[in-house]
């Protein structure tokens, strides 16, 4: 496995808030490593301090406490002027968008480069830069139209183009899809997928819902009470979640996890497998099987995802279906659902 | 009916509204966006700035103009020299500028204020200092709320041209108020209410034709 650089490391990260005499805390000694070229999700349900997190980052809230280490250098420290810089190369998109209503697209593309300083580029350069980030979210030919005439997933590709504008390293997503309906928000994370792999572009995202981590991100983190409670390669996260949040956010409650506590038997599929395992499992071990929960997706003909199955009743029956399953290549465990 | 005295009055009504109107916003526009960014909700916020020119613009706001003008008499000797400005239309426009900046402040206040914060916020994240907030997102996103505000002081300047008599300003609703309270032209008088009616509506109407041209909020979605 090649060897990966960490862009952004977060230490020991306190956020609280003040709110008449009561001091709301919201983030609680929090840590975090994002490597170059990760696209890193950060899930929790509302009011988590996900929105806090990625706000950090950036500095638009100063955290009380902690560190963030980019470039070897400890943020916080910064003065406006570094921030300032620094932030050229953390963009953000947010939920709405927040583009300029009164200036075209293309001139809200072309913000980023009227605010840098030194060596300004001139107008023309700037039309002709913002136009190629425009082409480059497949907006070109809506230059010069406002935004009001351009519905929600267009004005996320716009808030991406300016974005990108300052040649970020790092691009922060706050809940950037989750005013999209579900076709728009799937373009958008391609989007952003195919900026991630052509530009080496760092990706940071915000959502509460487990199908957008899923969908783009390698990594990632799952915040509950204020801290980071699992954390990792998606793929150990998703096939194995120990916490009770993590297992609500993958199962997306299609099992109620608090009501019942059956025992069941959870089958992971990596792709080792193509046979019907079920039906195989019915005709060889002469048992009956529940299904509990499936979560899989056939791709290039293996089957990926998970289920759970109620166990057996009699012992040697459990016993003879998890043989069976360890035959076969599939992993399994016993999970309390 | 003396139609020289009616154009004469009218002219100097325009003169005084412009040239009071100007002024005000040199110094209301700037003051307006300091209260803004001072304020909780802005991009540099310090109550102790804030109160100090909150108090300022309220103290100028709640002394009627009447007793400005009597109060602000030296100031006008100081800027058009002693006794000189007498019987001509700007020895309005101290009184005038005094008692409209301080609205013209708060006008602008009330438009940056309706800016969304997620803009502004957008902006920081791109990197931009608080100047540049100011002039590239907040001014120009303001715009046609600007605008309105704007017709809106123009409108109450106008009012407050009627005070002009008392120091021989002239206007037309002094114009008016005289042919009126004599009785010798109640016709004059009738005509002076008319222009001025015309002149407010034409400000109040256009400005906000205006805004709502300028505006790109809705024209096509």
């Amino acid at each position: 496995m090649e060897k990966e650089t960490v862009i952004l490391k977060i230490e020991n990260l306190y956020k609280s808030f003040k709110q008449k005499k009561t001091v709301n805390e919201v983030l609680t000694d929090l840590n975090l490593e994002v490597c170059e070229g990760d696209i890193y999700g950060i899930i929790g349900l509302s009011g988590e301090g996900k929105s806090t997190l990625v706000r950090c980052i950036n500095l638009l809230e100063r955290p009380d406490n902690g560190k963030i280490i980019y470039q070897n250098k400890n943020v916080i420290d910064f003065s406006n002027k570094e921030v300032r810089d620094y932030r050229k190369e953390v963009s953000m998109i947010f939920q709405d968008f927040n583009l300029m209503n009164q200036s075209t697209v293309l001139k809200n593309v072309m913000l980023p480069y009227k605010l840098a300083n030194g060596n300004r580029m001139n107008q023309n350069e700037m039309k002709e830069a913002a136009l190629k980030l425009l082409d480059r979210v497949g907006l070109k030919d809506k230059a010069n139209y406002y935004p009001s005439a351009l519905s929600g997933g267009m004005k996320q590709r716009v808030a991406i183009a300016r974005a990108l504008a300052s040649n970020p390293k790092i691009l922060l997503c706050d809940e950037c899809t989750s005013a999209l309906d579900p076709t728009t928000a799937n373009s958008i994370l391609d989007l952003l997928q195919e900026l991630n792999k052509d530009l080496g572009l760092t990706i940071i995202i915000i959502a509460h819902q487990m199908s957008v981590i899923e969908r783009v991100c390698n990594k990632v983190a799952i915040l509950s009470g204020h801290e980071i409670v699992e954390k990792g390669k998606l793929s150990d996260v998703f096939i194995n979640p120990k916490t009770a949040i993590a297992k609500s956010l993958i199962y997306s409650d299609k099992i109620n996890t608090k009501m019942s506590d059956e025992k069941g038997l959870r089958l992971t599929f990596d792709g080792n497998s193509d046979e019907p395992i079920l039906a195989l499992l019915i005709e060889r071990c002469n048992v009956l099987v529940n299904i509990m929960y499936a979560d899989t997706k056939v791709s290039e003909g293996k089957v990926y995802g998970q289920m759970i199955i109620k166990l057996p009743y009699y012992e040697e029956d459990v016993q003879k279906v998890k043989d069976f399953l360890i035959n076969h290549g599939v992993s399994i465990e016993e999970v309390t659902i | 009916m003396n139609w020289q005295y009616l154009f004469t009055a009218l002219y100097e009504t325009v003169l005084m509204t412009i040239v009071s109107t100007t002024v005000a916003y040199l110094i209301g526009l700037p003051l307006g966006v300091l209260l803004h960014e001072t304020s909780k909700k802005g991009l540099r916020p310090n109550k102790i700035v804030n109160a100090i020119l909150g108090t300022i613009v309220n103290i100028f706001r709640s002394v009627p103009c009447l007793l400005l003008i009597i109060v602000l008499i030296p100031v006008t000797n100081l800027v058009f020299g002693k006794g000189s400005w007498s019987g001509n239309w700007y020895s309005m426009v101290v009184p005038l500028v005094f008692a409209s900046f301080g609205f013209v402040a708060r006008m602008v206040e009330q438009s940056l204020s309706e800016v969304p914060y997620g803009v502004i916020e957008a902006a920081r994240s791109l990197g931009a200092s608080n100047f540049q907030i100011i002039f590239r997102v907040l001014l120009v996103e303001a715009g046609p709320s600007l605008i309105s505000g704007f017709a809106v002081c123009v409108v109450s300047i106008i009012g407050y041209t009627s005070f002009a008599g008392y120091i021989a300003g002239g206007g037309l609703i002094y114009q008016a108020f005289t042919w009126g309270y004599y009785g010798t032209e109640k016709v004059g008088m009738w005509v002076c209410i008319l222009f001025v009616v015309i002149v407010v509506q034409i400000i109040q109407e256009g400005g906000l034709w205006i805004s709502k041209k300028v505006d790109k909020r809705r024209n096509l979605g």
